[in-house]
C-alpha cells in the first residue's frame, strides 16, 4: 500500500491535471427546471449542437429556485471567470444582479428561453458585447394560434349560432391557461394570440385565466376547477403543450365516444410542438400547436458559445431567426393534423 | 568529533521532542477541523436562514402581484363603462380590508391619466400623466407585462418606508379604457407581519432597488458600509465586518421585481467559538505538554540515577587502592544491577591480576639479582683460584694454564656484555667451559659429553640456565669414589627445544623427586636454588609454556630436562 501510494498520487494528479485540461471544454448550462419537457428537449439539442463543436456541457438545474440559481451561477463564476454562461433564468427581472455579477468577473452570458428584459442589457458599454438571448419569436407563436383557431371557426359573421357558439351568444369564451406571471413568452402569447382573434372579427371573453406555471399537473387541476365550477369554455388558449395537456388528461376522463371531442368540449391549443403534443394532435385532442424550434435555437446557441469562447465567425443566420441587436428569436411553424 | 551528550539529554530530548510534536500536531489539526466544520455549518446555516428570509418576501411580493392580478381581471370582467369608478372602487375597497399594509389604491386611464377611481388613505394626485411610475408601466411593450415597483420621491412621515407598484392593465375590450393601478403599501406593516424569522442577534437586513436605493432597513446604522458591502458582493454571499462586528452576507434578487435583498447575519458567534475553541485546545495542549514533560523527565530521571550514581562512584576510582574498599551496591533496573555485578567482578579480577604481576615481578627481580650473584660466583671463582695455585706448586703449569683459559672463558660468557639472551652455542660452551674446569678441579672424579643438534646451535636462550644444574650435578649426582659421567643433549622436538642435562649418580626416590618438582612450581616457596631459579627465568622469559621436568631412578641416575618453546628455525629474540 505504502509503496504504491507515490503512484497513485502522481497518477490522481495526472487524471485531475487531464480533467482540468478538459474543462476547458465543458459549457455550463443553467436551466430553470428539468421537468418541463420543452427544456429538456431544448437541452437535449443543445447537447448534440454543442458536441458538434466539441464542447460538451454540465447542466444545473435551479428547480424554479431563483435563490439556488443564483448560487450556482456565482460559483461557476468564481470557478471559471471569463468561461461564458448559458443561462435558462427562472425569473427575467432577476437578470439585471447576474448581469451585474457577470460583469464584475467580466463573463458573457447567454439567455435562452426566458428573456430577459432590455432595460437591463441597453444602455451598457459591456452588456452589448457580452449579453445575449436566444429564444422563440412568442408574438408569432400568439397570433399562429389565433390563425389555427380561425381556419377552425370560419369567418366571424358565421359564428354566432355555429356548432361552435356553444351559449349562443356570439363570442368566443376563452379560458387561457397562463405560464408564469411576468414571463415575456406567456404574456407574449396571450397577447398575440387575443389580439390576432380580434382582428380576424371575433368578439372575445375570457371566461377563466389561470396561471399553471407551464405544468401539466397544474393544467389539470385547473381544467378539474373549471369542470366543476361549470365553466363556459369555447377556445382554451394555453402558453404551452404541457398545460394543454394536463387538460386534456383531465377531460379525457369523463369522454363521450359518440362525440368528436372538439365537439364534447372545445378546441385546445397550445404551443412548443413536444413529441407528446404532437401524437395529442394527431389523435384529435389538440387542435393545433406551434413549432417552438429548440433544434435552430440550440444551434443559434451553439454558435454564439463557439464565437465567444473560440472566435471563430459567426454563421450566417437561418431565415427564421429574427436578430434585434443582442437578441435573436426563433420563429417557430403551425402543426395541425394533417 | 562532537561531545558526547548526557543520558539525561539523550533521554528527555527525543522524548520531548517527540511529545512537542504530537501535541502541537493535535492541537493544530484539532483547530483546523473544528474551524472548518463549523464555519462549513454556519455559513450552511447562515444561508439557510437568508434564503428563508429571501423565501418570505418572494411569496410576499408574489402574492402582491396576485392581488393586483385579481384587480386586472375584475377589470376586464366589467362592461358597463358608467359604474367604472363604483365598482373599482368597491374591489379596492375589499382589498383594503383584507391587506392592512396596502396605504391606498387608485387607478387611472392610461391614455389620458385621468383617475378612473381610488380609495385609502393615501394622497391620489387627479392626473397622473406627469408622473414617474405611470410612464413606466407602459414605455415599451415590455413594460405593460411587468409591475413596477417604485419608492416614494419624499418620505412619508407616517410611513417612513413605503412603496408603490403601478401595473398596466389592458381592457381586451377596447384597448382605450387601458388603465394604470396604483397600489401604495406601507413597508413597516409587512415587516411587523413577517419578521418572524430569527436572523439572530443583530441580524438585519435590507431591501434595495437595482441602483442601491434603499428601499427598507431594518436596522439603519452604518448603511452606507453597508451598501458598499453589496455593491461589492452583487449577488451570492460572503463574510464581511461592519462596524468592528463579523457578518456573513447573502445578497440576492427577489422573484418577480428587480428589487433585491441583503441579509446581514452576525457570525461574532462562531468567531467567538473558534476563538474560545482555540484558547481550550491551547490550554489543554501545554498543560497535557506540561504534564508529559514532567512524566518524562521523572522516569528519565529514574532510570538515569543508578547509572549516573555507577558513573560517579566510578570516575572516584582512581588508585588501586581505592579499589578494594569499593563496593557500590547500586539498586536500579535489571541491566544497572548485572552492570553493578560485572563492575565489580572486574574490580575483584584487576585486584587478582594486580597481585599477581606485582608477585611474578618481585620473582623476576629475585631471580634476576640470583643469576647476577651466578655471573660472578665468588665460591667458584676461589675454588678455582686456590686449585690454580695448587697446579702451579705442583708445578703441573700445562694444566694451570688450561683451568685459566676455562676459567676466562667462563667469566666472559657469564657476564656478556650484560646481555640476557645469548646463542645456544654460547651457552653449550659455557657449560663445557665449567665442566673442564671442575674436572681439573675434582681430579678427574667424573667425564662428560655433549650431544647436542647442530640446527639449533644458533637458537637465541636466556644464559646461564644449564650451568645451575650442572652443578647440582656435580654436587650432588655423582657417587662416592666412582667415576661419575655427566651427559648433556640437546634436540628440538614438538615445539620445543629439549636440553637434558643426566648424571648416572645415587639417583632418588619417587617422592623426593615429587617433592623437588613441586617446589619448582609453587610460588609462595621462595627458595632460591639453582633449580628453581632457572625454572623462574624460564617462566619469566618464555610464558607458562616453559617448563622443568625431573626424571630419576634410584642408583641409576637422574636427567633434568628443560623445555623452552620454540616455533622454528629462528627463535623470536625478546
Amino acid at each position: 500500500m505504502k509503496r504504491t501510494s507515490p503512484w497513485s498520487l502522481f497518477l490522481l494528479s495526472a487524471l485531475s491535471l487531464f480533467s482540468c485540461g478538459e474543462q476547458n471544454n465543458v459549457a455550463d448550462l443553467f436551466i430553470y427546471d428539468d421537468t418541463d419537457p420543452f427544456i429538456a428537449s431544448l437541452q437535449k439539442s443543445l447537447k448534440v449542437s454543442l458536441l458538434e463543436k466539441g464542447i460538451e456541457i454540465e447542466v444545473h438545474n435551479a428547480q424554479r429556485k431563483q435563490s439556488l440559481q443564483n448560487s450556482q451561477v456565482v460559483k461557476a463564476l468564481e470557478k471559471n471567470k471569463g468561461r461564458p454562461l448559458l443561462v435558462n433564468i427562472v425569473d427575467r427581472l432577476s437578470a439585471s444582479v447576474l448581469i451585474e455579477k457577470a460583469q464584475n468577473e467580466d463573463t458573457p452570458l447567454l439567455f435562452l428561453n426566458r428573456e430577459p428584459l432590455k432595460k437591463d442589457t441597453i444602455g451598457n458599454e459591456w452588456a452589448k458585447e457580452n449579453i445575449y438571448f436566444v429564444g422563440s419569436n412568442p408574438a408569432y407563436e400568439g397570433a399562429a394560434q389565433s390563425e389555427i383557431a380561425y381556419s377552425y371557426f370560419g369567418p366571424a359573421k358565421d359564428f354566432k349560432g355555429s356548432k361552435f357558439d356553444k351559449n349562443g351568444d356570439g363570442k368566443i369564451q376563452v379560458a387561457l391557461f397562463r405560464g408564469e406571471l411576468s414571463h415575456q413568452d406567456a404574456e407574449a402569447r396571450t397577447k398575440y394570440a387575443l389580439d390576432g382573434l380580434r382582428s380576424f372579427g371575433y368578439e372575445i371573453e375570457l371566461s377563466e385565466v389561470a396561471y399553471c406555471d407551464w405544468e401539466k399537473s397544474k393544467g389539470y387541476d385547473e381544467m378539474k376547477k373549471i369542470a366543476l365550477q361549470g365553466g363556459n369554455v369555447e377556445l382554451l388558449l394555453s402558453n404551452n403543450d404541457a398545460m394543454a395537456l394536463g387538460a386534456i388528461d383531465y377531460l379525457k376522463e369523463n369522454r363521450d365516444d359518440s362525440l368528436p371531442f372538439f365537439d364534447q368540449y372545445f378546441p385546445i391549443l397550445g404551443v412548443d410542438a413536444t413529441k407528446e403534443g404532437r401524437e395529442a394532435v394527431e389523435e384529435g385532442y389538440m387542435l393545433g400547436t406551434v413549432l417552438n424550434d429548440e433544434v435552430t435555437q440550440a444551434e443559434v446557441l451553439a454558435s454564439l458559445y463557439q464565437t465567444l469562447t473560440e472566435g471563430t465567425p459567426f454563421p450566417t443566420l437561418k431565415e427564421n431567426v429574427v436578430q434585434d441587436g443582442n437578441f435573436y428569436k426563433v420563429k417557430g411553424e403551425k402543426i395541425v393534423k394533417k | 568529533m562532537k561531545k558526547p551528550r548526557s543520558l539525561y539529554t539523550q533521554l528527555l530530548a527525543p522524548l520531548c521532542g517527540t511529545l512537542l510534536l504530537l501535541v502541537s500536531s493535535i492541537m493544530v489539526s484539532s483547530y483546523f477541523l473544528y474551524r472548518e466544520s463549523v464555519v462549513t455549518t454556519s455559513e450552511t446555516n447562515l444561508q439557510a436562514t437568508g434564503e428563508q428570509l429571501l423565501g418570505t418576501y418572494d411569496s410576499y411580493f408574489t402574492q402582491i402581484f396576485r392581488n393586483s392580478d385579481v384587480i386586472l381581471s375584475a377589470y376586464n370582467d366589467l362592461d358597463d363603462e358608467s359604474t367604472f369608478q363604483k365598482d373599482i372602487t368597491q374591489d379596492f375597497e375589499s382589498l383594503l380590508a383584507l391587506k392592512e399594509e396596502v396605504i391606498s389604491a387608485s387607478m387611472y386611464k392610461a391614455s389620458t391619466g385621468e383617475l378612473i377611481a381610488s380609495a385609502g388613505k393615501g394622497e391620489n394626485v387627479p392626473n397622473a400623466s406627469g408622473e414617474e411610475w405611470f410612464r413606466q408601466t407602459f414605455e415599451s411593450d415590455e413594460d405593460k407585462l411587468i409591475p413596477v415597483l417604485t419608492l416614494p420621491s419624499n418620505t412619508n412621515p407616517v410611513y417612513p418606508y413605503s412603496f408603490s407598484l403601478s401595473r398596466y392593465v389592458s381592457y381586451d375590450r377596447d384597448s382605450t379604457y387601458d388603465a394604470v393601478l396604483h397600489l401604495e403599501f406601507s413597508f413597516n406593516e409587512i415587516v411587523d407581519s413577517l419578521n418572524e424569522t430569527a436572523l439572530g442577534e443583530g441580524g438585519n437586513f435590507v431591501i434595495y432597488d437595482k441602483s442601491y436605493r434603499v428601499v427598507y432597513s431594518s436596522m439603519p446604522e452604518n448603511l452606507d458600509n453597508k451598501i458598499d458591502i453589496l455593491k461589492g458582493l452583487v449577488v451570492g454571499a460572503g463574510n464581511y465586518s461592519v462596524a468592528g462586528h463579523s457578518f456573513f452576507v447573502f445578497a440576492s434578487s427577489i422573484s418577480n421585481t428587480s428589487w433585491r435583498l441583503g441579509v446581514f447575519l452576525n457570525r461574532d458567534a462562531v468567531q467567538e467559538a473558534i476563538r474560545s475553541f482555540a484558547l481550550y485546545v491551547s490550554l489543554i495542549g501545554t498543560a497535557a505538554l506540561f504534564g508529559s514533560a514532567a512524566i518524562v523527565f521523572i522516569v528519565a530521571r529514574r532510570s538515569a540515577k543508578p547509572l549516573l550514581t555507577l558513573s560517579k562512584q566510578m570516575s572516584e576510582i582512581v588508585t588501586l587502592e581505592d579499589m578494594p574498599s569499593k563496593r557500590l551496591g547500586i539498586v536500579g533496573s535489571k541491566e544497572i544491577v548485572e552492570l553493578d555485578h560485572s563492575f565489580s567482578a572486574l574490580i575483584k579480577r584487576v585486584e587478582d591480576l594486580t597481585k599477581k604481576i606485582i608477585y611474578e615481578k618481585e620473582e623476576q627481580r629475585k631471580s634476576e639479582l640470583l643469576a647476577l650473584q651466578n655471573q660472578i660466583n665468588p665460591h667458584f671463582l676461589y675454588n678455582t683460584l686456590d686449585s690454580i695455585l695448587a697446579l702451579i706448586d705442583k708445578n703441573e703449569n700445562e694444566k694451570a694454564e688450561e683451568m685459566i683459559v676455562a676459567l676466562s672463558r667462563f667469566f666472559r660468557i657469564s657476564i656478556s656484555k650484560g646481555k640476557n639472551i645469548i646463542p645456544l652455542r654460547k651457552e653449550i660452551e659455557h657449560a663445557k667451559n665449567y665442566l673442564q674446569i671442575q674436572k681439573l678441579r675434582f681430579g678427574d672424579a667424573f667425564d662428560y659429553s655433549f650431544d647436542v643438534d647442530e640446527s639449533i646451535l644458533d637458537v637465541d636462550v636466556v644464559k646461564l640456565i644449564l650451568q645451575p644444574i650442572i652443578e647440582n650435578s656435580i654436587n650432588h649426582g655423582l657417587k662416592e669414589g666412582e667415576k661419575g659421567f655427566i651427559s648433556v643433549k640437546g634436540y628440538p622436538q614438538d615445539g620445543f627445544l629439549h636440553l637434558e642435562i643426566s648424571d648416572d649418580g645415587y639417583g632418588m626416590l619417587e617422592e623426593t623427586r615429587e617433592a623437588l618438582e613441586n617446589s619448582l612450581k609453587d610460588e609462595t616457596e621462595a627458595k632460591g636454588v639453582g633449580l628453581k631459579n632457572v625454572y623462574l627465568r624460564l617462566r619469566v622469559y618464555y610464558g607458562p609454556k616453559a617448563d622443568v621436568t625431573i626424571q630419576s631412578k634410584l642408583d641409576e641416575g637422574t636427567t633434568v630436562s628443560l623445555l623452552i618453546p620454540w616455533k622454528g628455525e629462528s627463535h623470536e629474540k625478546n
